[in-house]
C-alpha cells in the first residue's frame, strides 16, 4: 500500500507541477493539449529540483522538489508574460470538468499501474539509473559521473521517487507510454488529418495508434527503466509542437497560440537533451526544425524566444549547475569541455533564425523556411559521410553492427526496419514525402537528419554490440514514433487526394 | 503507396494474431502435458502457461527475444534478486543496511573479503580482447562506491573466506528454506554464526552460496 501511495504522489506531484507550469498557456492550447503535456512539462522540474539541491547543499528532498517546481512554474510564467505581453486576450480556458476527467483518468491509470508494478530492467536501470537517484535523495549533489553518464534528467526524477518513499520507478515509464500514444492521436487528429471526415480519421488515427501498440519494442520500452521512451516520447512531442507551430491563417499577434506550442517544443526539446549524455547531440533536430518553423515568415523576437527560452533555461541551467559545483569535469563519455562545447552551439543557433533570414537575404537562393531543413539535412548528410570516413574503420563495424541488429533480426525488430525504408522509400518516389507546404516534408527530413546524428554519434565512438541491448539499436526506437506519425500523414494525404474535391471540400467545411 | 502501409499494417496484425494464437495453444500443450504425466504416474510438469507462451516459437519471433515484462519483485532488492547479484553486491549491502537501520539496528561496517576472487569466481584484471582487437583488462564493480549511493555505513575489507562449507549450506537451507526459491539474493539473519544479518548470494557450480557478513548491534556481534 506505501509503494502505491508513494508511486501516486510522485505522478500527482509531476502531474500537478506540469498543470501549474502550463497555465498561463491552458485557454491557447485547448483541453487536450494541456492536459497531455501536463506529465512531461512537470516532469522538468526534476532536473531543476537536482539543481537547488545541489547548489543548496541539502538533499534532493520534498522541498527541493518542490522548489525545482517553483522554479519551472515561475519560468513558464516568466515566458508567458515575455512572449504574449502584458495585454493578453485569453482565449476559452479548460474548465473544471476537464480537469477532473484528466485527473481521473491519470489517477485510474497510476493506481492500476501502481498495483501492477510491471517492469522490465537491465544493468543500466539497476546498477546506475535507481542508484544516482538514491544517491541525490540522500546527499542532493551532481557529480561526474551522473553528468557524464546519465545526464540529470532521469537521475533526478529517480530522486524525486525516492523521496516520495517509492522503491523503484513503476509507473512513471508506462505512463509516459500512454501519453505518447494519446499524444499522437491529438496530433495526427488536429494536424494532417484536419478536414478528413470523423470516420477516415477515427480509422486512420486508429491504424497508426494501434501498429504502435502491438510494435514489441514499444511495449517493451513502455515497461523498460531506461532513457527511451522518455528520449522518444520528448523527441515527438517537441517536433509535433513545432508543426502545430507553423504560421497558418491569419492570427492577431497577441493571440497566436503557436506561441505557446513553441515554448512546449523548446520545453521538450530540453527534456529530449537532458535525458541521455547523447540527447546534447539528438536536439538539434528538434532545433533544426524550429528555425525552419522560426524562418518561414518574417522571423519575430516572440517566436524565438518563445521556443529558446524554455529550452536554454532547462539544459543551460542543469549544465550551469554542474560547471558551478564540479567545474570542467573529465570523462570518456560527455567532458565538461565536450558538453561546454555542445551548449555554445546551442546558444549561437538561438541566433540561428536571424542568421538565416540574413543569408536569404543576400544568397541568390532561398536558404529560409522549409528550405532551410532540407539544406541542413543535405549539409549534415556531407559532414556525416566526412566523419565516418574520417574514422572509417570504427564506422565500418558500427554500421555492419546496425545492419545486423535492425536489418537481419539481431536486434529483435524482425521486418520493423524493412517496412520503415519501404515506406520512406516509396513516399519519395511517389513524391509525398517532400512536396512543400505539406505535413509530411519537415518529419521526413526529421528522421533523415535522426539518423544522421545517429550515424554520427555511434558510428564515430565505437563499433557497437550485436543484440537487442546494442546502444543505437535502443536509440532507434527514439524515432520510431516519428516515423508512424510520418506514416499517418502520408496516408492521410493520400486519402485527401483520393477524395472527390467537392466532397472534400464539403468534409472540410463540416470539421 | 497506401497499398505499402496497408500492407505494413497487416503483416503487423499477422504477426500479433500468430502469436496471440500461441495462448490457446500452449493453453492446450499444458493440459496434454499433465495429463500424460498423471497417466504414467509421474508428477505434473512445474511449467505454467505463461512460460510455455513465452517459449513458444510463434511469440519469441514476435518479441524478439527481449526481457519479458513481470512484476519487479516488490522492491528494488527483487529487482537486483532477478540479475547479476555479484555484481550488484555492493548497491544490496547499501540496501540492506539502510533497512536495518530503518528498524533500530546500529550498522558499524559492512565487511567484505579482501580476497575479491573468492567472492567474484574469477581474476581480476584478466587480458580482454574487444571486437576491434584493442585489449583492456576487465574490473569489477566497486561495492565500496556502490553501496555508497544507498548508504554511510563503510565497506571495509577483512581477510576471510566467505564461501560457505557444505555443513554450513544445508543448515542454512534448513534454517530459511532457500532451496524452495528461484531467486538468487537473501538477507537472512544466522544463529549459527552468532553474527548479525547476513547477506547471502547464490553463485554457480561449486561455490554455493557466499557469505558477507553486517557487523551490527544490538541484533549480534561481529562475525
Amino acid at each position: 500500500v506505501s509503494i502505491v501511495g508513494s508511486e501516486t504522489v510522485t505522478i500527482a506531484f509531476f502531474v500537478v507541477t506540469g498543470w501549474a507550469a502550463l497555465w498561463p498557456f491552458r485557454g491557447r492550447l485547448g483541453a487536450w493539449s494541456y492536459h497531455l503535456a501536463a506529465l512531461p512539462v512537470g516532469l522538468l522540474a526534476s532536473p531543476l529540483a537536482g539543481g537547488v539541491s545541489t547548489l543548496s547543499g541539502r538533499p534532493l528532498d520534498a522541498a527541493s522538489a518542490v522548489a525545482g517546481a517553483l522554479l519551472l512554474v515561475v519560468a513558464f510564467k516568466s515566458i508567458c508574460l515575455i512572449v504574449y505581453g502584458r495585454k493578453q486576450v485569453e482565449p476559452a480556458r479548460p474548465g473544471l470538468r476537464s480537469f477532473a476527467i484528466a485527473g481521473g483518468a491519470l489517477g485510474g491509470l497510476t493506481l492500476v499501474l501502481a498495483l501492477a508494478r510491471i517492469s522490465i530492467w537491465n544493468n543500466d536501470s539497476f546498477m546506475s539509473y535507481w542508484p544516482l537517484g538514491v544517491e541525490l535523495s540522500r546527499k542532493g549533489a551532481f557529480t561526474a559521473t551522473m553528468i557524464s553518464s546519465r545526464s540529470p534528467l532521469l537521475p533526478t526524477m529517480n530522486a524525486i521517487h525516492a523521496t516520495f518513499g517509492s522503491d523503484w520507478a513503476y509507473v512513471i515509464y508506462p505512463m509516459l507510454a500512454a501519453t505518447l500514444l494519446a499524444w499522437m492521436a491529438l496530433s495526427l487528429w488536429t494536424g494532417p488529418l484536419a478536414g478528413l471526415g470523423t470516420k477516415t480519421k477515427t480509422l486512420l488515427v486508429g491504424g497508426v495508434v494501434g501498429f504502435l501498440v502491438i510494435e514489441p519494442s514499444f511495449l517493451f520500452h513502455s515497461f523498460m527503466v531506461h532513457s527511451h521512451m522518455v528520449s522518444a516520447v520528448y523527441l515527438l512531442m517537441s517536433l509535433t509542437c513545432l508543426w502545430a507551430a507553423v504560421p497558418r491563417g491569419e492570427a492577431r499577434d497577441g493571440d497566436e497560440p503557436r506561441y505557446a506550442y513553441l515554448v512546449l517544443a523548446g520545453a521538450f526539446a530540453a527534456g529530449l537533451a537532458l535525458a541521455r549524455p547523447d540527447g546534447l547531440a539528438y536536439q538539434f533536430v528538434p532545433v533544426a526544425v524550429a528555425i525552419s518553423v522560426l524562418t518561414a515568415t518574417k522571423v519575430s523576437w516572440r517566436a524565438v524566444l518563445a521556443f529558446f527560452a524554455p529550452m536554454l533555461l532547462l539544459v543551460g541551467g542543469s549544465y550551469a549547475t554542474a560547471y558551478i559545483t564540479l567545474g570542467m569535469w573529465k570523462a570518456a563519455k560527455l567532458s565538461g569541455g565536450a558538453s561546454l562545447a555542445i551548449l555554445a552551439v546551442l546558444a549561437l543557433a538561438a541566433a540561428g533564425p536571424w542568421i538565416v533570414q540574413a543569408l536569404d537575404r543576400r544568397l541568390p537562393f532561398r536558404v529560409s523556411g522549409e528550405r532551410f531543413l532540407g539544406l541542413i539535412t543535405v549539409v549534415a548528410a556531407v559532414g556525416m559521410a566526412g566523419a565516418l570516413a574520417i574514422k572509417w574503420q570504427t564506422a565500418q563495424l558500427a554500421l555492419a553492427t546496425a545492419r545486423i541488429n535492425l536489418f537481419e533480426g539481431a536486434g529483435g525488430y524482425s521486418y520493423l526496419w524493412y517496412a520503415v525504408v519501404i515506406v520512406l522509400a516509396l513516399s519519395l518516389a511517389t513524391r509525398d514525402a517532400l512536396r512543400r507546404g505539406s505535413w509530411t516534408r519537415s518529419p521526413f527530413l526529421a528522421i533523415a537528419l535522426f539518423f544522421i546524428v545517429a550515424a554520427v554519434v555511434h558510428g564515430t565512438s565505437h563499433e557497437g554490440r550485436i543484440g537487442a541491448g546494442d546502444s543505437l539499436n535502443r536509440v532507434a526506437f527514439h524515432v520510431l514514433p516519428v516515423v508512424v506519425w510520418y506514416a499517418g500523414a502520408v496516408v492521410a494525404r493520400i486519402v485527401r487526394g483520393s477524395q472527390p474535391r467537392s466532397s472534400a471540400r464539403i468534409q472540410s467545411h463540416s470539421d | 503507396m497506401l497499398a505499402a502501409v496497408a500492407l505494413c499494417l497487416c503483416i503487423a496484425v499477422v504477426r500479433v494474431a500468430l502469436a496471440a494464437a500461441t495462448i490457446p495453444y500452449a493453453f492446450y500443450i499444458s493440459r496434454a502435458k499433465t495429463a500424460e504425466a498423471k497417466a504414467a504416474g509421474m508428477p505434473a510438469p512445474k511449467v505454467t502457461v505463461p512460460e510455455r507462451i513465452v517459449s513458444s516459437g510463434p511469440f519469441s519471433s514476435w518479441w524478439g527475444g527481449r526481457r519479458i515484462p513481470r512484476p519487479a519483485g516488490g522492491d528494488y532488492l527483487g529487482v537486483l534478486s532477478n540479475n547479476s547479484v555479484i555484481r550488484s553486491l555492493g548497491c544490496a549491502l547499501g540496501v540492506v543496511v539502510e533497512r536495518m537501520k530503518a528498524e533500530g539496528t546500529v550498522v558499524e561496517r559492512v565487511i567484505v573479503p579482501t580476497d575479491q576472487v573468492a567472492l567474484f569466481g574469477a581474476e581480476v584484471g584478466s587480458l580482454m580482447t574487444r571486437a576491434d582487437g584493442t585489449q583492456y583488462r576487465s574490473g569489477w564493480a566497486s561495492l565500496a562506491g556502490d553501496s555508497a549511493h544507498f548508504s554511510d555505513v563503510p565497506v571495509v575489507q577483512e581477510a576471510y573466506d566467505p564461501v560457505l562449507s557444505a555443513e554450513q549450506v544445508s543448515r542454512l537451507v534448513a534454517e530459511s528454506g532457500l532451496s524452495e526459491r528461484s531467486a538468487s539474493l537473501y538477507v537472512a539473519g544466522s544463529r549459527a554464526r552468532g553474527s548479525g544479518t547476513w547477506i547471502l548470494l547464490r553463485a554457480s557450480g561449486l561455490r554455493k552460496f557466499l557469505l558477507v557478513p553486517l557487523e551490527s548491534s544490538p541484533a549480534g556481534g561481529a562475525s
